[in-house]
């Protein structure tokens, strides 16, 4: 992923695995991106997303494989840490924002630059410029216990920001943070990212934060790489069944169905040519939330579904029901609602998104 | 002399009493022996010598057994500190008269010395230190000091700034302890003791032994006004410092 002007890439990922005892939490994971990025690693807890971050801080290091910032090597599973945690040129906001407790928010953001050995005037201007910034300029003299959890966001983000770091790395930073919070916090987290042009890495379960933010998307699961590239591609050509049903607001539905003649049968109803599947016996359809709809519909296979609960979106409502234990998801128009347990319909409009084998992977 | 009223035969002899009376066999209050002002400041002096550097070393152990929970080191380092608390005083006065009564090398021999006090003292009061810095530590996220570690702070800058703060009440705590216990020890003293470094206890220990029960009784009030002021100053210390946390 090199960019053509042949610059090298701001980070680089090459080959890095990280064991601890027998147990892989990162397995192998290889991925670049070019500077001013904003890659987000998505997966869900446990996936290895935090330990490759940790990685990338310096505060692990990986047991195979080497990371490079701007072509300088920093880690490297044989030597270790090349370059310490203070000497990569690179800031992480922990998930606990990790403030210090004893110091004001001024001092907070003051520390760093004082060890960087900054003069005071500059650590002066450079504080009031950082906290003006994130808004936060009336906090300066508080201490961290006595402001909310979102302006201790802010705080620790201003501190982070403070020394320009040429990459900053960002901890499921808003997961602590109420809805309305997070979507605020997610735009100044961009506004952020563009003022400082630094290369982000930011690590999240949450699929609606990696879609809205990101330039890059790397989907982990089980410490590998699932899918890397763009969101709107992942989105639209999910390589694996993973990636396809934990990407997505609300989330596409996999229907297994098996060959009968010449048609993709679902409990009967025969949804997709047989084609399809190629040389599978038993496929799984990929049908996004928009392609089943509540109701029948003249023409189309329709099956019958068990109402479970019903969320308005935008206009729309989103209904689960579940069909012989399996669980989908579908819309409505306008308001829809019904008593759980009720018998509703639900009809698939046009073909399927994609077809997955049993194992996964995506044939077709 | 015995004529029923209460405070009568109440006396002031055995603090601060003349010599050469009928009293107590002609011994002078304990406030007239000149061996007490100087017992005195040397069980301060060893007292806090001994607080300041078990903690300090206690800090530093309880930390690399924290930051390395579940390695070998840091499962020998806190097996090998807890092993003092088990090891009688008094044999551990004899170990170290056996390990440094001698001069090893080119170090002098050290018996005598208020340097053998402070190490024998310190190496026996050392897993109090560290229990406590361990307890304090453990109330420190791991996060706060590698947000630290990430602004290029080296080990003892981030000691310095930020783990000591954060540390101090618990420290001060955990010094107390210490401070008390090596005020009061006596097995430990009896036998690394000279003339040379007097401490309370041995002069309490003295005058119990020639049978002036009276000094001996009256020392030990000494030495428990100087815990009782210890605590005192402790405490004030401990609200003083942390202001960030009442406030």
């Amino acid at each position: 992923m090199n960019p053509a002007n042949g610059n090298p890439a701001a980070i680089a990922i090459r080959n890095v695995s990280k064991r601890f005892g027998g147990f892989t939490a990162v397995d192998n994971v290889d991925i670049s991106v070019p500077q001013g990025a904003f890659l987000v690693l998505v997966g869900p807890s446990g996936c290895g997303k935090s330990t490759l971050l940790r990685m990338l801080a310096g505060l692990e290091t990986p047991s195979e494989g080497e990371m490079a910032f701007m072509g300088r090597t920093v880690s490297d599973g044989t030597r270790g840490l090349v370059a310490d945690a203070g000497g990569r040129d690179a800031g992480l906001v922990f998930q606990s924002y990790a403030l210090w407790p004893h110091m004001t928010v001024a001092g907070n953001i003051e520390w760093p630059l004082k060890v960087a050995k900054w003069s005071k005037a500059d650590r002066a201007a450079r504080v009031d410029e950082v906290l003006g910034l994130l808004g936060i300029s009336a906090l300066k003299e508080r201490y961290p216990a006595e402001i909310s959890g979102g302006q201790q966001q802010r705080v620790a983000i201003a501190r982070t920001i403070g020394p320009k770091p040429s990459i900053l790395l960002f901890d499921e930073p808003l997961s602590n943070l109420d809805a309305k919070l997070r979507i605020e916090m997610r735009s100044e987290l961009m506004r952020i990212h563009r003022a400082t042009g630094a290369t982000s890495v930011y690590v999240t379960h949450d699929q609606v934060e990696a879609m809205t933010m990101a330039s890059h998307v790397a989907v982990l699961n089980n410490g590998k790489v699932d899918q890397f590239g763009a969101p709107l591609e992942l989105l639209e050509n999910p390589r694996t069944t993973f990636v396809a049903t934990f990407l997505g607001t609300p989330p596409a539905n996999l229907i297994s169905v098996t060959k009968q003649d010449s048609g993709l049968v679902y409990d009967g109803l025969r949804l997709a040519d047989a084609q399809r599947a190629k040389a599978h016996d038993g496929v799984q359809l990929l049908y996004r939330a928009h392609d089943i709809k509540v109701g029948d519909i003249e023409g189309q296979p329709a099956i019958t579904a068990r109402f479970e609960e019903a969320a308005p979106i935008a206009g729309r409502t989103m209904v689960t029901a579940f069909s012989n234990g399996q669980r989908l998801t579908a819309m409505a128009d306008g308001y829809f609602s019904a008593a759980i347990g009720d018998q509703i319909r639900l009809s698939f409009l046009g073909e399927p998104s994609a077809v997955f084998a049993m194992t996964g992977e995506r044939i077709d | 002399m015995q004529n029923g009223s209460l405070f009568s035969n109440w006396t002031t002899h055995f603090w601060i009493g003349e010599g050469g009376t009928d009293m107590a066999q002609g011994q002078a209050g304990i406030f007239r022996n000149p061996v007490l002002i100087e017992a005195l400041w040397m069980t301060l002096k060893l007292a806090v010598t001994v607080a300041i550097t078990t903690m300090a070393l206690g800090l530093a152990l309880a930390h690399t057994i924290a930051r390395n929970k579940g390695s070998v080191l840091a499962t020998v380092l806190g097996q090998v500190s807890f092993t003092p608390i088990l090891i009688p005083s008094i044999a551990f006065a004899a170990a170290y008269i056996a390990l440094f009564g001698a001069p090893i090398g080119p170090l002098p021999s050290l018996y005598g010395t208020f340097l053998l006090l402070v190490l024998a003292a310190s190496a026996h009061l050392l897993p109090y230190a560290v229990q406590s810095g361990r307890s304090v530590l453990g109330q420190i996220s791991a996060d706060i000091e590698e947000s630290a570690r990430l602004t290029g702070a080296g080990f003892f800058r981030r000691m310095g700034a930020i783990i000591m703060p954060l540390a101090i009440r618990g420290l001060l705590a955990g010094a107390l302890l210490v401070f008390v216990k090596i005020v009061r020890d006596l097995s430990l003293v009896v036998l690394l003791f000279t003339s040379t470094s007097p401490v309370l206890s041995m002069l309490a220990y003295r005058y119990a032994a020639e049978g002036f029960m009276q000094f001996a009784n009256a020392i030990t009030m000494v030495i428990l006004v100087l815990c009782v002021i210890a605590t005192l100053l402790a405490h004030r210390l401990q609200n003083r410092v942390q202001k960030w946390k009442s406030a």
